[in-house]
């Protein structure tokens, strides 16, 4: 099948944010060697850079071995600012011990700038990738803010050239259950960053406004966040993670439980197989307010009604807008879309 | 002694968090609770003796030759590990060594340390048996909590818990004049110094060995291990006659002979241990013993 996901969000001129930035590696200096905060702009409080330092990826930390490898991660900060890690292999490790360098741009947003991105950190990730200076210039110990553009109105113009097989969606839809019901998951896939990519479309902010994040990273009690995106779990960490109360979604092997939210999840599987992710993303943006399982329930009925509406004969049409006629609305999202099925109903008569 | 708090909790021994039961690792600090469960076993309190240092001073491989040669009964020692995890280090820095490589860096990540957990004793008239923890941290988490304490908590309870330390500072680097092994000792000290004294008149009673480490690279270190201090070390050197009260200088070396190999399509100098020759591993360690 051509199913597609939704993978790489593409950036296009927008708002520019700022945040503040720092590089976290290891580098041989006057001052000593071995991973440590190399630089940092001046806004990074003493109590950030402590918070941010202890869980931060050093070596062998990235589950891409190989010298292209690349992970990330978002959590909040006791400060209320986000953190976001975006790491990646940077050669051999300098003390030739074996393995690889990992290299660390550390970015601290404000909850409202994050907002701008869709708390998406691949969005994030995506507008550094324009913005960024190459590390070598930026390795001052002080460095200035970075100015990003958010480009929030096309982060919905998602990459779609990856097709992916129906196990990895009904993984992907195991793991977005456990997210959408508040339980640490950790999914072990075999590109993480695809399934980052996917997953975060059918998230609604609601819960991306709370959700911390490790992709391409191996999972470790420091880095305990509530999603956890993986290549493999060794025995030793299958243990810890079990121990941290973590729900496991192994690749190949997990059991579909029943979930609440069942109908947003059908119909998330339905976007990924048919290539209507940056749709499904656009909704989910939306969705702001708390996330009911009723509440999507009832979006992702609207959405289906919606399609059946556009090819329906008129009579189909009125029933379908009188089924909602009447509906309580427990979202302003589901409130948007009626308007655009009662629309597409008036438009189609105004034609007749 | 007792760590449990109450029968459905596991107190950890290193930063006291109530764990469950059956956890095999702190929640709070990923120390194994392995290590609850062989003290409560042996019914004295275990020592802590910490080994610390600069990334890349030679952590690993020093406790991993010097627990070797406790199991191989050097100089009259006796050492029985407790629990299998105890062997994971001598094994592989023993395994790593034995094919010609440097173990791997050791993980910043605290639930990716190694512990061991022995009983040593010295054979003579008396024979005392002493429980001993000993973990192998990250230099870099070690320098991290020093530059800004409270960053790694497994570290600051740790050292806070230690009967004795090993502080290994770099001699070859700082025989070729660099400053910062002398830098990060006194950062060290200052940092034991804050953790240990309540009363800033008295000086800190916790026996610390100062080990100087690659000292094959200077072999003059072996001669007076002090005196090289003093003229290498001098901040450390200072910082240590004024506050500590048990402090000894030892230098040590395991590797014999070192090896440069680099490949054509790599331009990265890799250092091969041509052989490991062993040589005041087991002096510190025993000065220590001495003054628990």
């Amino acid at each position: 099948m051509g199913a597609p996901t939704a993978l790489r969000p593409a950036v296009a001129a927008g708002k520019p944010v700022r945040c503040e930035q720092g590089w976290f590696t290891s580098i041989r200096s006057p001052l000593g060697n071995g991973y440590r905060l190399i630089a940092a702009s001046p806004g990074l409080s003493a109590a950030e850079k402590r918070e941010l330092v202890a869980c931060a990826p050093t070596h062998d930390s990235l589950c891409d071995q190989s010298a292209n490898g690349r992970g990330l991660a978002a959590f909040r900060l006791s400060s209320g600012r986000w953190c976001l890690f975006l790491s990646r292999h940077a050669g051999r490790e300098p003390t030739a011990r074996g393995g690889w360098l990992v290299e660390t741009h550390v970015l601290v947003l404000e909850p409202d700038a994050y907002q701008q991105f869709g708390f998406n950190p691949l969005c994030v990730q995506a507008a550094r990738d324009v913005a960024l200076l190459s590390p070598a210039d930026t390795r001052r110990s002080c460095l200035p803010p970075l100015e990003l553009t958010s480009g929030l109105a096309a982060t919905s113009a998602f990459d779609c050239a990856v097709a992916v097989d129906e196990p990895e969606i009904k993984q992907l839809s195991a793991v977005t259950a456990a997210v959408l019901e508040g339980t640490p998951v950790i999914g072990t896939v075999a590109n993480p960053a695809r399934a980052l990519g996917g997953l975060m479309t059918a998230v609604p902010t609601a819960i991306r406004s709370r959700l911390s994040i490790s992709c391409g990273l191996r999972f470790t009690p420091t880095r305990a966040f509530t999603l956890v995106l993986t290549d493999r779990l060794s025995h030793e960490r299958l243990r810890l993670a079990e121990e941290h109360g973590y729900r496991v979604i192994k690749e190949a092997a997990f059991t579909l439980e029943p979930s609440a939210f069942e109908p947003w999840l059908r119909l998330a599987e339905d976007s990924w197989r048919r290539g209507g992710a940056a749709e499904l993303d656009r909704i989910s943006r939306q969705l702001t307010e708390t996330c009911s399982a009723q509440a999507l329930t009832q979006v992702a009925a609207m959405w289906l009604d919606l399609d059946l509406a556009e090819g329906a004969d008129e009579a189909t049409r009125r029933a379908i807008c009188e089924r909602h006629e009447n509906t309580q609305a427990l979202s302003s999202v589901y409130d948007n879309l009626r308007e655009r099925l009662r629309a597409s109903r008036d438009a189609h008569e105004t034609a007749w | 002694m007792s760590s449990t708090v109450s029968p459905s909790f596991t107190a950890c021994l290193i930063c006291g968090t109530r764990n469950q039961p059956k956890a095999t690792v702190c929640k709070e600090c990923s120390a194994p609770m392995a290590l609850v469960h062989e003290a409560e076993a042996q019914q004295r309190p275990p020592r802590i003796v910490s080994v610390v240092g600069d990334s890349n001073v030679g952590k690993t491989v020093y406790l991993g030759f010097l627990l070797d040669m406790l199991s191989q009964r050097a100089n009259q020692f006796e050492a029985i590990p407790r629990g299998a995890y105890s062997v994971d280090l001598p094994q592989n820095v023993i395994s790593h060594m034995a094919y010609r490589m440097f173990p791997p860096k050791t993980p910043v990540e605290s639930s990716e340390w190694n512990w061991a957990y022995y009983q040593v004793c010295k054979r003579g008239r008396s024979p005392k048996w002493v429980d001993l923890v000993m973990p192998d941290m990250a230099g870099e988490a070690i320098a991290a909590e020093v530059a800004a304490p409270s960053t790694f908590r497994v570290i600051e309870q740790l050292l806070a818990r230690s009967s004795g330390v090993l502080l290994l500072v770099d001699a070859a680097l700082a025989a070729h004049g660099s400053a910062q092994p002398d830098f990060f000792g006194v950062k060290m000290l200052s940092y034991l110094d804050s953790l240990y004294t309540t009363d800033r008149r008295k000086r800190i009673e916790v026996p610390v060995a100062v080990v100087l480490t690659k000292a094959d690279y200077f072999p003059e270190c072996f001669d007076d291990p002090r005196r090289f201090a003093q003229a290498n070390l001098t901040r450390l050197c200072n910082l240590c006659e004024s506050r500590l009260a048990k402090v000894e200088f030892f230098a040590t070396s395991v590797v014999g002979a070192l090896g440069y190999a680099t490949s054509e399509n790599d331009d990265v100098v890799t250092s091969i241990p041509l052989h490991v020759s062993l040589r005041g591993v087991l002096e510190p360690f025993e000065w220590v013993l001495q003054q628990l």
